[in-house]
């Protein structure tokens, strides 16, 4: 950054518990720079994923067409962070929150719809990269093919569910059995898809994306994966408008039972993810109580949840999760 | 009346402090969120510090039965297996603290997961699916029998 750069405030974001997140403002010559630091919380992350994996992924994002934040460094053990990974990247001028998106009336829901549709454009630009020619393929674990999509997806969370897991879960084992017989064996393509997206996970200004946040859980496969993990936006407008208009904008369309499948894939794929985060709490390196509520007992809930799946059509258990999912305090309802 | 007030009431009346004389003083987002973490954990524990005792041993009983069972008509040797069915017995005859039902527990459905791996892997013999069947059925009960631990506490904003 130069000499003569002086911190003039900084904010740690909420809730950042699986990382910490800190809005730092600086003064550099009289101008003032924003900055955003990204570290692991004490212990590691929940997200069984590095930081220097997000950092890469956003680095390879930057010269093309998705937007992100412009990423500045990665530092693997600075003191500051007493040898925690950093990354730092460039505020973006935005909020991860639409004030008045829930509101009542036509014009509100309109207006999600529009917003939804806004999302859709990004992921469309998103799975439409060419991974090769951008570098990913170099450090993303690649399926063989578009059909081996789910089945590589599949194997790479049972690795690290048995690398991770605090309890010999047989309930998840025995659903991971049931899934298994029901991968999905097509794909439109091998896209770079976002992991967790959706509302609360990018920056928007005047109801446009001015940045894709959050990109810990990337990976390469079936772009229906990331539609189940759009946390709310096939719920904001009309799902079948919203998907169709990602469609043309992509253009390859997007398979509604693999969708099916995805999602009750993404509620298995919470138990590892969110299991990790136990292991410093049990280990007394991190023993604060969202740690305990996450990779415990939200892990619990999922494996109930699973349980109220098993044997069922897959159609069928995605309706328990689409259910699931109109709980009251999802990120989506929230943002009120 | 009983002289002596139950851990559930007790943890009740610390949820009830906090309801009425601390949340609403709260503002600030982080300390609004490590109260809801704490609500939350408050209602787990009022469902399973009755409860749990009673329902570990219930479930490793059932268990040892059939664990046994399945280790004769499989001639199935695994070391989880074999551990838990010299130890079950001893720690089920007598009255162990809760800390010990779940070890043993853990060490059960341990030898479960094991066992499950194995009726995958022989998924073309009907012995073994038919162990498969009863250890799934099992694996239901488990859930059911802790599902007021977690369901519907667990559900909603989760930090």
């Amino acid at each position: 950054m130069g000499k003569n750069v002086r911190v003039t405030r900084f904010k740690r974001t909420f809730p950042g518990i699986s990382r910490e997140t800190f809005l730092v403002w600086t003064d550099e010559n009289g101008t003032e720079g924003s900055y955003v630091f990204r570290t692991d919380a004490l212990g590691g992350p929940i997200c069984p994923v590095p930081l220097e994996y997000e950092y890469r992924i956003i680095k390879g994002l930057y010269p093309t067409a998705v937007p992100v934040a412009e990423p500045l460094w990665f530092d693997a053990a600075p003191a500051i962070t007493q040898g925690r990974p950093v990354m730092v990247r460039r505020m973006v001028d935005g909020s991860n929150d639409l004030p008045g998106l829930y509101e009542e009336g036509a014009e509100a829901a309109a207006r999600r719809q529009r917003v939804a549709l806004e999302h859709a454009e990004r992921l469309a630009t998103l799975h439409t990269l060419d991974l090769d020619a951008n570098g990913f393929s170099e450090f993303v674990d690649m399926p063989a093919s578009p059909q081996d999509c789910a089945r590589a997806d599949f194997d790479r969370w049972m690795r690290i569910f048995h690398e991770v897991r605090t309890d010999p879960f047989p309930l998840v084992t025995e659903a991971s059995f049931w899934l298994q017989e029901h991968l999905p064996t097509s794909a439109p393509r091998i896209s770079l898809c976002k992991g967790n997206n959706g509302m609360g996970e990018e920056i928007w200004k005047d109801d446009r994306i001015v940045a894709l946040s959050d990109w810990e859980l990337a990976f390469a496969g079936d772009p229906a994966q990331d539609w189940a993990l759009s946390q709310g936006m096939l719920t904001l407008g009309d799902a079948e408008t919203t998907l169709r208009h990602y469609e043309d904008v992509a253009g390859f369309a997007i398979d509604r039972s693999s969708l099916d499948f995805y999602r009750v894939w993404e509620v298995w794929k919470a138990v590892p993810t969110l299991n990790n985060g136990l292991r410093p709490f049990l280990t007394g390196e991190n023993p604060r109580v969202p740690r305990l509520n996450l990779g415990f007992g939200r892990v619990k809930l999922f494996e109930q949840l699973l349980g109220m799946m098993i044997g069922k059509p897959m159609d069928e258990a995605a309706h328990i999760v689409a259910e699931w999912r109109k709980s009251p305090y999802r990120p989506e309802n929230a943002a009120n | 009346m009983e002289m002596m007030p139950t851990s559930r009431q007790m943890l009740a009346a610390m949820q009830l402090a906090l309801h009425e004389h601390v949340a609403p003083k709260i503002d600030d987002q982080w300390a609004q969120s490590a109260l809801r973490s704490i609500d939350v954990i408050l209602n787990h524990l009022q469902a399973r510090v009755p409860a749990e005792g009673p329902m570990l041993h219930e479930d490793s009983t059932e268990l040892l039965a059939l664990l046994s069972s399945v280790q004769q008509r499989l001639s199935y040797a695994e070391p989880a297996l074999a551990d838990f069915l010299a130890q079950a017995p001893d720690v089920l005859a007598g009255y162990a603290p809760v800390e010990t039902l779940q070890a043993l527990n853990h060490r059960g459905r341990e030898a479960v997961d094991a066992l499950l791996h194995h009726c995958q892997a022989h998924k073309d013999d009907a012995a073994h699916v038919a162990v498969h069947a009863e250890l799934r059925a099992y694996l239901l009960k488990h859930a059911d029998r802790e599902s007021g631990f977690f369901f519907p506490t667990y559900v909603g904003r989760p930090v």
